[in-house]
C-alpha cells in the first residue's frame, strides 16, 4: 500500500503527464523545430558559412566545449569587480615536456563556473568575476589537465571559494564512488585542497597572498603526479609573487565589456535578465575553418553576454562581441578558407555542432541545429561585428534578431556619421 | 535494449514518450519537451551512428542534457497545482522536488510519480539500477522530511 507520499507524487505524476501529453510520432518529433529539419537546407552552400561559423565560433569555444564556463548561469555579473589575473606566462608550471602536451593557453573571465560533482551538473560561483589563465594539457591516452590560475584577495577568500571544488562534504556518501580525500605534500606557505575520485583529481593550491592554483587531473591521478603537480603549482606561486605585472593587458577586453554590458538590445527593458559575462582573450589558437582547413589567431578577443527571461524556460540570447582585430583575423581566414570549404553548407563549430549560414540583406543569419540562429555583421570598416545568439521558440529568435539588426543598422549609420 | 535493425520511427514510437517524461522529469515541462525535441531531432539527423548504439535512449538522454543545461531555468519549473482532472496534491511537493539533486529528482519522479520500473528507468538514466535505488531512497527520504510525511502515515 503506498504511503502518502507516494500517493502525492503519483497525482503529482498525473499532472505532469497531463501537461506533457503530445503522441510522439516520428513526423512529430523532427517537425517540433521546422527550421533546422529540412534536409534541404543542409544542402545550402555558402561561403557565407565560413565567415559565420569564425565568428560563432568563438562564441562557442568561449563558452562551451572543455572551458569550464557557465554562459547560462542565473547570476547577474555586470556590477561585480573584475579581478585581474596575475601576468600569468604560458606553461607556467613547466609541464610542457614532462610528457604533457600543452593544448590550450587563455585567458578568461568567468560569472560562475559548472563542473560536474556527485552525478550532477554543479553551479559553483568559485570563478565568479574573476580573469583566469587556463592551461590545458593532454598525456598518454586519455589523460588530461587543467590548470586554471588566478588570484584572490587573500587567502581565506581563495580557500572559501575553491574548497567546495575539490572538498566532497556535500555529496552524500553513497554517491562518492570512491572519491577520497588526499594528503599531499605542500610548502608551509601554501595550503592544498585535494580530493579524487577514479581516474582524475582535483587540487587548488593557494598562497598566503590569496594567489591560486586550481587543478583538474584526469585520468592520470597516481600519486607521483599528484606530487609534481603541487609542486610545480607551489614553485610557480612563488614565483608569481615575487614578479611584478604592472602592465594591464585587459584594457581592450573592458571596453568589449562596456559595449555588451550595456545591454545594446534593451532586452532587460523586456523583462529579459542578464544572466553572465564572460570575457575570453585567446594567446593562441588555432581554429578550424570549414571541416579540415585551420587558421591560427592570435590574440583573438570575445566578450558574451547572455539574457534569459524569468518566465520563458528554453529562451536564452548570447551576445557576443569581437574586438577588430580578432574580426579581421577570423574573416580573413574565413576568406581565405572559402576555397576548401566542402561543397556543402555543413560545418562544425564544436562539439557536433553543425551549422549553415544563409545572406540576408548583408547581414549573415545562422541557423543551426541546436535551435540556434545567429545574426552577424558583414564584414566591412564601419562595423564591428557583433553576434546575437538566440536559442527559443521562432518567435523569440525573430524578435530578438530584428532588434539585432536594428542595433546594427544604427551602429553602422552612426560610426558612417 | 540493444537496437539492432531497429529503424528511427520505431524508436520514436517506442522510446521517444520515455524520453520525453525523463527529460521532462528532470528539467520540467518546458525545458524538458525543448530538451527531448532537440535530442530526437540530434537522432533523426545522425540515427545510422545513433541507432547502431547499445542504448540510443540513454544516448539521447545525455544529449537532452547538454541541451537543457544551456538553457535559462527559472525557479519554480515544475508544476504546483494539479491539473484538471487530477488528484490534488501537496503544494509544496513541487518546490521539494526541484531542491532535489538531479538524479535524485529524475528517479524519484520516473518511478514513484511515472510508475516506471527501476530497470526501465536506470536504462534511459544510463545508471545501475542500485544506483537509482539509493538515489530514490535518498530522495525520498529527503521529501519525507521536507513535507514532513512519515512513512507510517498510511
Amino acid at each position: 500500500m503506498p504511503d502518502e507520499l507516494e500517493r502525492q507524487l503519483r497525482a503529482f505524476g498525473d499532472t505532469l503527464a497531463a501537461e506533457t501529453d503530445e503522441p510522439v510520432s516520428p513526423e512529430t518529433a523532427v517537425r517540433t523545430h521546422p527550421h533546422r529539419r529540412s534536409p534541404r537546407r543542409w544542402a545550402i552552400v555558402g561561403a557565407a558559412a565560413c565567415v559565420v561559423a569564425v565568428l560563432v565560433g568563438f562564441a562557442f569555444v568561449g563558452t562551451r566545449g572543455s572551458a569550464p564556463s557557465a554562459p547560462t548561469s542565473t547570476s547577474g555579473a555586470v556590477d561585480r569587480v573584475l579581478v585581474p589575473a596575475p601576468d600569468v606566462p604560458v606553461d607556467a608550471l613547466g609541464l610542457a615536456g614532462d610528457g604533457w602536451t600543452l593544448t590550450r593557453h587563455s585567458r578568461s573571465r568567468f560569472a560562475v563556473i559548472d563542473e560536474i560533482g556527485c552525478d550532477e551538473m554543479r553551479e559553483l560561483d568559485a570563478l565568479d568575476g574573476h580573469e583566469v589563465v587556463i592551461d590545458e594539457y593532454t598525456g598518454s591516452g586519455e589523460a588530461f589537465l587543467r590548470v586554471t590560475q588566478l588570484q584572490y584577495a587573500d587567502r581565506a577568500t581563495a580557500l572559501d571559494r575553491l574548497t567546495p571544488l575539490t572538498d566532497l562534504r556535500d555529496c552524500e556518501a553513497a554517491n562518492l564512488d570512491g572519491y577520497e580525500q588526499l594528503d599531499l605534500d605542500a610548502s608551509p606557505d601554501v595550503e592544498v585542497s585535494a580530493h579524487r575520485q577514479t581516474g582524475s583529481a582535483w587540487l587548488a593550491v593557494v598562497d598566503a597572498d590569496g594567489g591560486a592554483v586550481l587543478l583538474r587531473v584526469g585520468n592520470a591521478a597516481d600519486d607521483e603526479t599528484l606530487q609534481l603537480l603541487v609542486e610545480r603549482a607551489s614553485t610557480a606561486l612563488r614565483r608569481e609573487a615575487t614578479a611584478a605585472s604592472p602592465e594591464d593587458s585587459t584594457t581592450p577586453l573592458d571596453d568589449l565589456a562596456a559595449l555588451v554590458g550595456e545591454d545594446p538590445l534593451g532586452l532587460q527593458a523586456d523583462g529579459w535578465e542578464q544572466t553572465g559575462l564572460e570575457l575570453t582573450r585567446y594567446e593562441s589558437m588555432t581554429w578550424p575553418v570549414c571541416g579540415t582547413a585551420t587558421e591560427d589567431l592570435e590574440g583573438a578577443a570575445t566578450v558574451a553576454a547572455s539574457y534569459g527571461t524569468p518566465s520563458g524556460a528554453g529562451v536564452f540570447v548570447q551576445l557576443v562581441r569581437v574586438d577588430e582585430a580578432t574580426a579581421r583575423a577570423a574573416l580573413g581566414a574565413a576568406l581565405v578558407a572559402r576555397s576548401p570549404c566542402p561543397s556543402s553548407s555543413e560545418f562544425v563549430l564544436a562539439d557536433d555542432v553543425v551549422a549553415e549560414a544563409q545572406p540576408a540583406e548583408g547581414r549573415w543569419t545562422l541557423r543551426g541545429p541546436d535551435l540556434v540562429r545567429a545574426l552577424v555583421a558583414p564584414p566591412g570598416d564601419d562595423v564591428l561585428p557583433l553576434v546575437a545568439i538566440v536559442s527559443g521558440t521562432p518567435d523569440v529568435i525573430d524578435g530578438v534578431l530584428d532588434r539585432a539588426d536594428a542595433f546594427l543598422s544604427g551602429e553602422a549609420a552612426g560610426r558612417r556619421r | 535494449m540493444v537496437s539492432t535493425d531497429v529503424t528511427y520511427e520505431e524508436f520514436v514510437r517506442r522510446d521517444g514518450p520515455r524520453l520525453r517524461a525523463a527529460l521532462v522529469a528532470a528539467y520540467g515541462a518546458d525545458v524538458g519537451a525543448d530538451a527531448a525535441a532537440e535530442a530526437m531531432a540530434y537522432g533523426f539527423e545522425h540515427w545510422e551512428r545513433v541507432g547502431a548504439m547499445a542504448n540510443p535512449a540513454g544516448y539521447l538522454y545525455r544529449a537532452g542534457q547538454s541541451e537543457a543545461r544551456r538553457h535559462f531555468r527559472p525557479v519554480g519549473y515544475l508544476p504546483v497545482r494539479a491539473a484538471h482532472g487530477c488528484p490534488d496534491f501537496e503544494p509544496e511537493l513541487a518546490p521539494a522536488l526541484e531542491a532535489l539533486t538531479e538524479p535524485q529528482r529524475v528517479g524519484v519522479v520516473l518511478v514513484h510519480a511515472l510508475g516506471w520500473t527501476l530497470r526501465e528507468a536506470a536504462e534511459v538514466l544510463e545508471v545501475d539500477v542500485s544506483t537509482l535505488r539509493t538515489h530514490i531512497a535518498r530522495a525520498m527520504t529527503k521529501l519525507r522530511a521536507a513535507l514532513e510525511v512519515t512513512i507510517d502515515a498510511r
